[in-house]
């Protein structure tokens, strides 16, 4: 039906990196969480999406129009807030309104100074004297002041300490209670993830290895736990990648209620969102 | 842009305050000249700082995230720019008229204004595309180089055309005004084109 975005075999070219056929969609109304280690290819894939970088091949959509010939009607639809503060040192609060107040046509004034009460930040100190949870903070307040219908974070909670991550946190859950919103998140905190997301999308080396929605691969997906010659002796079509250590072996399954069928004697454990980042990044493939 | 004036609010107090010590100290000596060019350097470099303000704080690439086009964001630049030429400009004549009643007999010729506001606006044009070729950090360094390249062609102008005080020297005043212009425009679309390509 309507998807928010829709990318379709993303490529892009660096010297020493490259994103090869991203593709994925997060529908409308819904989280996803955008996962992968350091260098993975997130922010890559955000910028490229957006057209910050230019893109080798591949098409994207946004709210099913496409990104080349509706930019600025997309554009005003969205609100991103990157990893880092991206407003002026010198700047004030006030003045980010006076800005962004010009280039928006939806821009909210009021609204704006609301989200600026509702999270304790000052409008007239300069956004140098800002913390870093502050910054994060007012980058949120003017993402989501013009009404956007998708906001893009790259990863907006990273160093920040819990408490204030858990309040950003709640302030995403407020905006998706409208249906018509959604939001892709970029993270490699995974705890985060695993509180409000409803898609996950696992990023490595610039392929995406897993899109699915979060229910799906919790239900499905396990951790079979197993010494090295039971491994050996195991079909394995259901395996995914697998770990070795001094005490066996640990191997990610990928439908494990059909497993535990066939094999009713083995231990099958729940996989986390971090116990998938880990295995897909550290795991050997089968 | 409106942020690009925000920005740089803090600093036009120094500047407005150096400006008046240098009227205090100039206009007496009779050595306007020097104040015209320091304002057409001034008026090339505040569009500059910006520039590096904006990579400093990763502006680029959020501004890219808003709507609005690549090609405004080089348009405002040079929007800045002509604003700051036409204030430098109009600095300067205040200055000359003020010096002019002061000490008439060291008046300063209107177009000897025009022909620094000239150079002034070659200068910007020719910053500005290696400024968004090589990012601020490196073009900081050709700045300098640059800054030479336009006193010597100042010094062959007066070499040229210095010599011949007459009615021909308006003309020729306005011939270099014109390539002046000339090349801003031109200067203005190759930088939309290196921002086209740019990826942050």
């Amino acid at each position: 039906m309507s998807d928010a975005i829709c990318i379709h075999q993303l490529c892009k070219e660096y010297p020493d990196f490259s994103l090869k056929n991203v593709s994925f969609c997060l529908p409308k109304g819904s989280i996803m969480g955008f996962i992968g280690e350091n260098g993975a290819g997130k922010t890559t894939t955000i910028k490229t999406m957006l057209g910050i970088a230019g893109r080798t091949s591949g098409s994207v959509k946004l709210f099913g129009l496409e990104l080349e010939t509706h930019e600025t009607e997309i554009k005003n639809r969205i609100g991103v807030v990157f990893d880092e503060c991206s407003f002026h040192d010198t700047l004030t609060a006030g003045d980010v309104a006076k800005i962004l107040g010009k280039i928006y046509s939806t821009w909210d004034d009021l609204l704006y100074l609301q989200y600026l009460k509702q999270f304790d930040l000052p409008e007239k100190k300069k956004i140098k004297e800002y913390s870093r949870g502050m910054k994060m903070k007012l980058g949120i307040a003017a993402a989501l002041s013009h009404h956007p219908d998708l906001l893009i974070l790259d990863e907006p909670t990273s160093g920040l300490d819990p408490v204030v991550r858990e309040e950003i946190l709640d302030i995403f859950l407020e905006f998706i209670q409208d249906e018509g919103h959604s939001i892709l998140l970029s993270s490699h905190i995974t705890s985060d993830l695993d509180k409000i997301a409803d898609y996950l999308t696992f990023i490595h080396e610039g392929k995406i290895v897993l899109s699915k929605s979060k229910d799906e691969i919790m239900d499905d997906m396990g951790i079979l736990k197993c010494s090295i010659e039971e491994f050996g002796a195991l079909d394995k079509t259901s395996f995914l990648t697998y770990r070795t250590n001094q005490f066996g072996c640990e191997v990610l399954i990928k439908d494990k209620i059909a497993f535990a069928a066939r094999h009713p004697e083995m231990i099958v454990d729940p996989v986390s969102t971090e116990s998938i980042m880990v295995f897909y990044a550290r795991g050997k493939a089968v | 842009m409106l942020k690009d004036f925000l920005n740089l609010r803090p600093m036009t107090k120094t500047l407005v305050l150096m400006f008046f010590i240098f009227g205090i100290v100039f206009i007496p000596l009779g050595n306007t000249m020097a104040i015209f060019f320091l304002l057409m350097i001034f008026a090339a470099l505040l569009p500059m700082t910006t520039l590096s303000m904006d990579d400093m704080a990763k502006w680029d690439r959020y501004a890219l995230t808003m709507p609005v086009t690549r090609k405004d964001i080089v348009k405002s630049k040079y929007l800045l720019m002509v604003l700051f030429y036409g204030v430098a400009v109009v600095i300067s004549c205040i200055i000359a008229v003020i010096s002019n009643y002061l000490i008439p007999a060291n008046a300063t010729p209107f177009w000897f204004i025009l022909l620094v506001g000239a150079l002034g606006v070659l200068y910007g044009s020719l910053l500005f595309p290696l400024l968004y070729k090589f990012g601020s950090e490196k073009a900081r360094y050709m700045m300098f180089v640059l800054m030479a390249v336009v006193g010597l062609l100042l010094v062959g102008w007066f070499a040229l055309f210095g010599e011949s005080f007459s009615g021909d020297l308006l003309l020729y005043v306005l011939i270099t005004g014109a390539v002046s212009i000339a090349a801003f425009i031109a200067s203005y679309f190759v930088s939309v084109r290196l921002y086209d390509k740019k990826e942050f």
